[in-house]
């Protein structure tokens, strides 16, 4: 980037942010939000236009600078809704050298997640990273590293532990929140999460085995889009609206799912720093590059608290959050009476920063960050190790390895196809 | 017997023995080979395992096959898309994750064996790459040398460089190392990359030499090996990479690159050189290397680098100060937040607010005189983050001082004191709020009386099943002067007993008769009160409330009832007027005529105190006496009327056989 370009963008930034470290209980306007002209609105490039980058088109507070995908339909689908002047790239990394480009959008699928997100710190942007994080749980303390390493705000692209009805249980993560930190529920605590709590594990993103091989379609470039991982055979039922049913790329409903639900059940078990020691499942062998389905995973934490993962929506009568005390059904039912009295003098958590843009601005960690978001994307990324080997795992939280397992240990991390690294 | 003859037999013995085994063996194979083809087919026929339990069955036959049935099952494997290898891939994967966690085992060397031989038997690429992945899932040494001819296969050498990688050994390394004179292309990429992965220090010399290359990838990967190994002979080149890179990030990742050899270094022990590049890195004009250089500093060496950051606080970027405010944070020492308190007050910072944030987040008590000044200072964002810091430190014995910034501040300051009052539990805040309520200004009062409401009124967490009607909320009014909701339209949590019969429709409480019987009471009791609330007659509609009751019983004689009539109804013409609405039945009279028409919703308030019962019906007081006084001479309707003694009691909503509304309901205790 020439030097002249990145020190405007730069003096732009400075002029914006008036003081840095926000204060998390301040109303939003008095930081001088909210009257920038729009051209001084940042902006952001959009790596992977698919079905999920077009979510990322509308997300407010940002223009829409560039896009980028390796199929040149969506490219062309994309541009054609968008102004003239947005560039478009079938390289990423072209996207993120742009001095006009403040965030980036990772909306690629899973496996690609970590290097972009990476590269872009690296190259001095913010982050906003589709759901789930990483593909694996070293690519996750490898990005966790970076981000750090670059002073970036990065972003996770799922928001239930701030907003929005929380599935199944049709009130927001935050009453309940407030209901398990006062303690009402006791503690250790167990939560169960599969249909019967309103939750649908989707197993219609499950793999094909009898793949037949086919000639790649011109506008794909299929070696970009497979990336660090190992080259297959060209199958469409591989890429693009299916491609969550491989193993090399996602890990089916659980990939697509997991972070969204137990993105909040750490958050809500006050788990945001760890991991749970052990991961215990009951399926189907597996298939070794397609993901099927399975009947429970079951978490365990080191104080006890437990996360049920119901894929066969058994638990007729389970409530969602229990513990010694008392339980919590969907829309706040309770065993604990006059809950909602009790809840409403119980006091507020500690506000956290859910405007992304603001928190570019004024550089403050967002509520959902590369750290919190990599540990609830272990637990997917756990969870998929174990279905994959046939076997429940120990883990070690502080280290972040399996324990009395190589061949887990060994699938923390999965090598790279070259070019591509970490 | 010479020692030639002695050795010739013994050769000969030797020999005929072994020609017997090698007969036996051969034999023993052939045996299992054919009972392994019938095994092999059943296994097939039942993959895959529906359960642990049933894959340990299926592991038990796998592991009798000999390595030559074993051998030939792989060996069948063909090409995707050849035929459907669907059967073969569940077996042959779940075998190799289910010996991947054993070091050694019985099983675990015969589908290595075998996996090993079956390489040589299959004909393809993809076949033999499915199986290269198979010897890396298990992390197989014994594989490295079977493995690593095919390093110069461009169909292969990636998926051999990444298992070797997998399988970890200091032979893997050395068999990659071997290989990458010859290599090139993606090949070449691929063993480097590895050689990085696998940190194998001896490819230092041979990748140095492969620096400097005009192809970016190659360039890149070059790098990335180099800084992962972290030797210290890397230095210059990668400095050189990083600088020709103008320490801004390309695709060579030379910048990353040298800030990963950076700590590798570090992680090695070697301060001086890590501190050399962190030193270079700060001195760029650019932000983002000057960020990693900061991090690597504080990294390095910890809080002897608080100079760097007061440094770094001056910097006019934004990006580059919140970074080591962030760090500031974790310091707490009262050395540092001197300094820090000092440069606040004399002004001598570049973003004070954002330092008084800080302090804060430090929850350092040395800061908070100087916080408490700020409270009043004359610029808004630094009030805003003092009165955030002030709560951070103080908690609630920041209280005082806040709710005084709400008497004078700006609307700002308002807000920010509410999401602090927020924080608090009900009864914190009435005791440390509600004290002063009629002591503040109107603003802030009404702002107090927000924060109170949202405290005491119930969410509506009903999700999406009824958004028809909008919960009941108490007015400004009603919560400074203390009510309380018991019924807001979206739950009878506050109430028990006949939960049946008294069903929520639309927002209000509705007795179904039909449905069940008996009283609806409240769950708490209450002695002196006043109770408000709304009711919608049916024609001819009879109900009462009862106040001061037991949850059983007659409450017009247990407790007391204040009657709920439609006393213009044909058939109550005959009344007594102790009956009309309003009276407390039996014992006072209420005046008639306030009754809105029948269909029409009516609002009456029930005031108790001691023994004086007052009843407003839509604005007019229709009864005000005493109980025991006007029961002084025997009650109205002749009957002994016990529950006028009783000093406390349950609120409830009695039982007739005509349905009947309530809504709004909300009551003070005096």
């Amino acid at each position: 980037m020439p030097r002249s370009q990145r020190n405007l963008r730069r003096k732009f930034l400075k002029q914006v942010a008036t003081s840095v470290v926000a204060f998390s209980i301040v109303p939003r306007h008095v930081l001088g939000m909210g009257f920038l002209p729009p051209s001084d609105q940042l902006s952001k490039g959009i790596v992977g236009v698919g079905a999920m980058g077009q979510q990322h088109l509308e997300y407010k507070g940002a223009r829409v600078a560039a896009i980028c995908d390796v199929d040149v339909k969506h490219l062309r689908r994309t541009a054609a809704k968008l102004p003239r002047d947005v560039k478009t790239f079938a390289d990423y990394r072209e996207l993120i050298r742009l001095p006009e480009v403040d965030i980036v959008h990772v909306a690629t699928p899973p496996h690609w997640h970590a290097i972009i997100a990476a590269d872009a710190a690296r190259a001095g942007k913010d982050i906003w990273c589709e759901k789930p994080m990483t593909l694996t749980i070293g690519e996750g303390k490898r990005l966790v590293d970076v981000v750090r390493q670059y002073g970036r705000i990065f972003r996770l692209n799922t928001w239930f532990r701030f907003e929005d009805i929380f599935y199944g249980m049709n009130v927001p993560v935050q009453p309940i929140k407030k209901i398990l930190d006062s303690g009402m529920l006791g503690w250790p605590l167990k939560v169960t999460i599969g249909g019967t709590t309103g939750f649908d594990w989707k197993f219609y993103w499950i793999g094909r085995t009898d793949l037949e091989e086919q000639p790649v379609p011109q506008e794909l470039d299929y070696d970009m889009w497979l990336g660090p991982r190992p080259y297959k055979p060209y199958h469409p039922h591989r890429v693009h609206s299916t491609f969550r049913g491989y193993w090399d790329y996602d890990g089916g409903g659980l990939g697509d799912m997991g972070q969204h639900y137990l993105d909040p059940v750490q958050y809500l078990l006050g788990k945001d720093g760890t991991s749970p020691i052990s991961v215990d499942i009951d399926a189907p062998q597996q298939h070794i590059d397609a993901a099927g389905t399975w009947r429970r995973i079951e978490y365990t934490y080191a104080d006890g608290c437990k996360i049920i993962l119901d894929g066969e929506n058994k638990e007729t009568n389970a409530a969602f959050i229990e513990g010694p005390l008392g339980k919590l059904y969907p829309g706040l039912r309770s065993t604990i009476p006059r809950l909602a009295k009790k809840l409403a003098a119980l006091p507020n958590p500690v506000p956290q920063e859910t405007d992304f843009i603001h928190a570019v601005r004024t550089r403050t960690r967002f509520a959902l960050n590369e750290s919190n978001g990599h540990r609830s994307c272990t637990l997917v990324n756990m969870a998929k190790i174990a279905l994959q080997l046939g076997r429940s795992l120990k883990f070690d939280p502080l280290s972040q390895t399996f324990i009395n397992d190589d061949g887990a240990t060994r699938m923390i991390d999965e090598p790279m196809r070259t070019p591509w690294i970490l | 017997m010479t020692y030639t003859t002695l050795t010739l037999m013994k050769t000969v013995v030797l020999a005929l023995v072994f020609v017997t085994a090698v007969h036996a063996v051969v034999a023993q194979a052939e045996d299992d080979r054919r009972t392994g083809a019938t095994r092999i087919s059943e296994l097939l026929s039942e993959i895959p395992a529906s359960n642990g339990a049933e894959w340990e069955k299926h592991i038990a036959v796998i592991s009798k096959l000999g390595e030559a049935s074993l051998t030939d099952m792989i060996s069948t494997l063909s090409g995707y898309g050849k035929k459907d290898n669907t059967q073969l891939e569940y077996v042959l994967g779940g075998l190799s994750y289910y010996v991947s966690q054993l070091s050694s085992d019985q099983l675990r060397e015969l589908a290595v064996g075998s996996y090993i031989k079956a390489l040589e038997h299959v004909q393809r690429s993809e076949e033999r790459a499915f199986i290269i992945r198979q010897l890396a899932i298990i992390g197989a040494p014994e594989a490295v040398p079977h493995i690593a001819k095919y390093c110069g296969d461009e169909q292969l050498c990636g998926a051999v460089a990444r298992a070797m990688v997998s399988i970890g050994s200091p032979e893997a390394s050395a068999a990659l190392l071997m290989s990458l004179d010859e290599s090139q292309g993606t090949c070449r990429e691929a063993i480097i990359a590895a050689l990085g992965d696998l940190q194998y220090k001896p490819a230092v010399k041979a990748l140095t030499s492969l620096a400097g290359s005009t192809d970016q990838n190659l360039e890149k990967i070059v790098l990335y090996s180099l800084s992962n190994i972290g030797d210290p002979s890397s230095l210059d080149v990668l400095m050189a990479a990083a600088r020709k890179a103008n320490y801004q990030y390309d695709v060579t990742n030379a910048t990353a690159s040298l800030i990963q050899y950076a700590r590798c270094l570090m992680e090695s022990g070697n301060q001086k050189m890590t501190l050399k590049i962190a030193k270079e890195l700060l001195e760029r004009e650019e932000v983002d290397p000057k960020i990693a250089g900061l991090n690597l500093i504080v990294a390095l060496k910890g809080q002897k680098s608080f100079p760097w950051l007061l440094k770094a606080a001056e910097s006019a970027s934004p990006e580059y100060r919140s970074v080591a405010l962030n760090h500031a944070v974790e310091w707490r020492d009262k050395k540092y937040v001197k300094r820090w308190v000092r440069r606040v007050n004399v002004g001598q910072i570049r973003d004070r607010a954002a330092v008084v944030a800080m302090l804060g987040q430090m929850k350092t008590e040395a800061a908070l005189p100087t916080i408490y000044e700020l409270l009043n200072d004359d610029d808004q964002t630094i009030r805003l983050a003092s009165i955030d810091a002030a709560w951070r430190i103080a908690g609630v014995d920041a209280i005082p001082l806040l709710l005084k910034r709400m008497n004078i501040g700006t609307d700002d300051d308002m807000t920010a004191v509410k999401a602090i009052l927020l924080q608090m539990h009900f009864d914190t805040l009435e005791s440390r709020v509600r004290p002063v309520l009629s002591s503040i200004p109107p603003n802030a009062k009404a702002a107090l009386i927000d924060v109170l409401r949202e405290k005491t009124s119930r969410h509506n967490y009903v999700g999406n099943q009824d958004r028809t009607f909008k919960p009941f909320v108490l007015s400004d009014k009603e919560v400074a002067e203390g009510f309380r909701i018991l019924f807001d339209g979206t739950d009878l949590d506050e109430w028990m007993g006949n939960t049946d019969g008294y069903i929520i429709k639309e927002g209000t409480i509705l007795l179904d008769p039909e449905r069940g019987c008996c009283n609806l009471y409240t769950k708490d009791q209450f002695s002196d009160f006043e109770f408000r609330f709304e009711f919608r007659l049916s024609p001819g509609g009879n109900n009462g409330v009862g106040i001061r009751t037991p949850p059983h019983g007659d409450a017009a004689y247990v407790g007391m009832e204040i009657q709920i009539l439609d006393n213009g109804a044909d058939i109550y013409k005959d009344l007594r007027e102790y009956q009309y609405h309003g009276s407390v039945y039996g014992i006072i009279p209420a005046k008639r005529g306030f009754l809105k028409p029948v269909g029409e919703w009516n609002y009456q308030q029930i005031i108790a105190k001691g023994s004086r019962i007052k009843v407003i019906l839509n604005g007019e007081v229709i009864v005000d006496g005493d109980v025991i006084e006007a029961s002084k001479n025997g009650t109205l309707d002749g009957r002994p009327h016990p529950g006028i003694q009783n000093t406390t009691g349950h609120i409830a909503f009695l039982y007739h056989s005509t349905p009947i509304q309530f809504r709004d309901i909300r009551i003070k205790e005096l």
